[in-house]
């Protein structure tokens, strides 16, 4: 039931992730992972899906003695899309926290 | 599992996609492979990390196939988007098949009484204009064969109405369709990651 949340949300996860600065996969992967648990291949056909949704954009930057790193990047759709599955989110929670305590605020 | 057997299994899984499309798929997997590396962390770790590469394979073919059935509505994307949504885990068999299978029925069936109307409607223009010559066509219609031709030609016009109407509507079939796959694959991509 866990990874029923979990992937609800991950998309949640990955665009709040990005809101605050780009990043590329791995740190993607690592930073949300330290948090939550999850199988982190998972999260490259979610970042394409996004790209393609236009959500996200990318662009390729090089970094000292490694390999050209793919950074993703919030577009204006993409905080859009944000604060509506934020408020969707926070107002689930409310209501399960509601039940969960008996129905009593 | 180590990186060269990981990305073996992925490109399988990744067959029929266009050779392009699965380069850029792999290049996001080596540049995670390569960043782990260089932060000497062992394959192994990282491939166990990444989870399933048949599963990964999976949900990008799914993702890349409902793209195509968005770019063209054609019968034979939209077919495969399915298949591809399916693919994801039986789960899917369920929620995705059944519905699909069920618009699949409604549109043959109308698809069927289309032909079936318009051939009926023929029947009847060729019978009128057949009746002069057959006496016994006539004593079975109560019309004359002025009555009949126009009825004949007026189912043949409600036969080919439906058979119009019917590929509009499969087009429109083929929209929710696509539109229903992608809200499955958000909700239900990754699930095989985890169970697998």
């Amino acid at each position: 039931m866990d990874t029923q949340f979990k992937k609800g949300i991950l998309e949640l996860c990955v665009l709040a992730t990005l809101a605050t600065e780009d990043l590329y996969g791995y740190e993607l992967t690592s930073r949300i992972s330290r948090t939550i648990a999850i199988t982190e291949g998972t999260i490259y056909p979610l970042l394409r899906r996004l790209k393609e949704e236009g959500l996200l954009v990318t662009y390729l930057e090089e970094s000292s003695g490694g390999p050209p790193r793919k950074y993703y990047q919030l577009t204006a759709k993409g905080k859009r899309a944000l604060k509506e599955q934020r408020g969707e989110w926070e107002t689930f929670s409310k209501q399960v926290d509601t039940i969960l305590h008996g129905g009593k605020r | 599992m180590n990186k060269k057997t990981f990305l073996e299994q992925l490109r399988k899984e990744l067959k029929g996609l266009p050779e392009e499309e699965t380069r850029d798929i792999i290049a996001d997997y080596e540049e995670h492979f390569a960043i782990g590396k260089k932060k000497r962390r062992k394959e192994e770790a990282i491939t166990k990390e990444l989870g399933s590469p048949k599963s990964l394979g999976k949900q990008h073919k799914a993702v890349w196939r409902i793209e195509q059935a968005e770019k063209k509505h054609s019968t034979e994307n939209v077919l495969k988007a399915v298949l591809a949504t399916i693919g994801l885990g039986f789960f899917n068999l369920v929620v995705v098949l059944g519905p699909f299978a069920a618009l699949v029925a409604v549109l043959l069936a109308l698809f069927a009484a289309g032909i079936g109307i318009s051939a009926a409607g023929i029947a009847l223009i060729f019978g009128s204009l057949a009746a002069p010559f057959l006496h016994q066509y006539l004593i079975l219609s109560g019309q004359g064969t002025i009555g009949l031709l126009f009825l004949g030609i007026g189912t043949t016009a409600l036969g080919l109405l439906m058979l119009i109407g019917t590929a509009y509507l499969g087009k429109g079939f083929a929209k929710i369709t696509i539109a229903y796959l992608r809200f499955n694959v958000q909700i239900i991509t990754g699930k095989r990651g985890e169970e697998e």
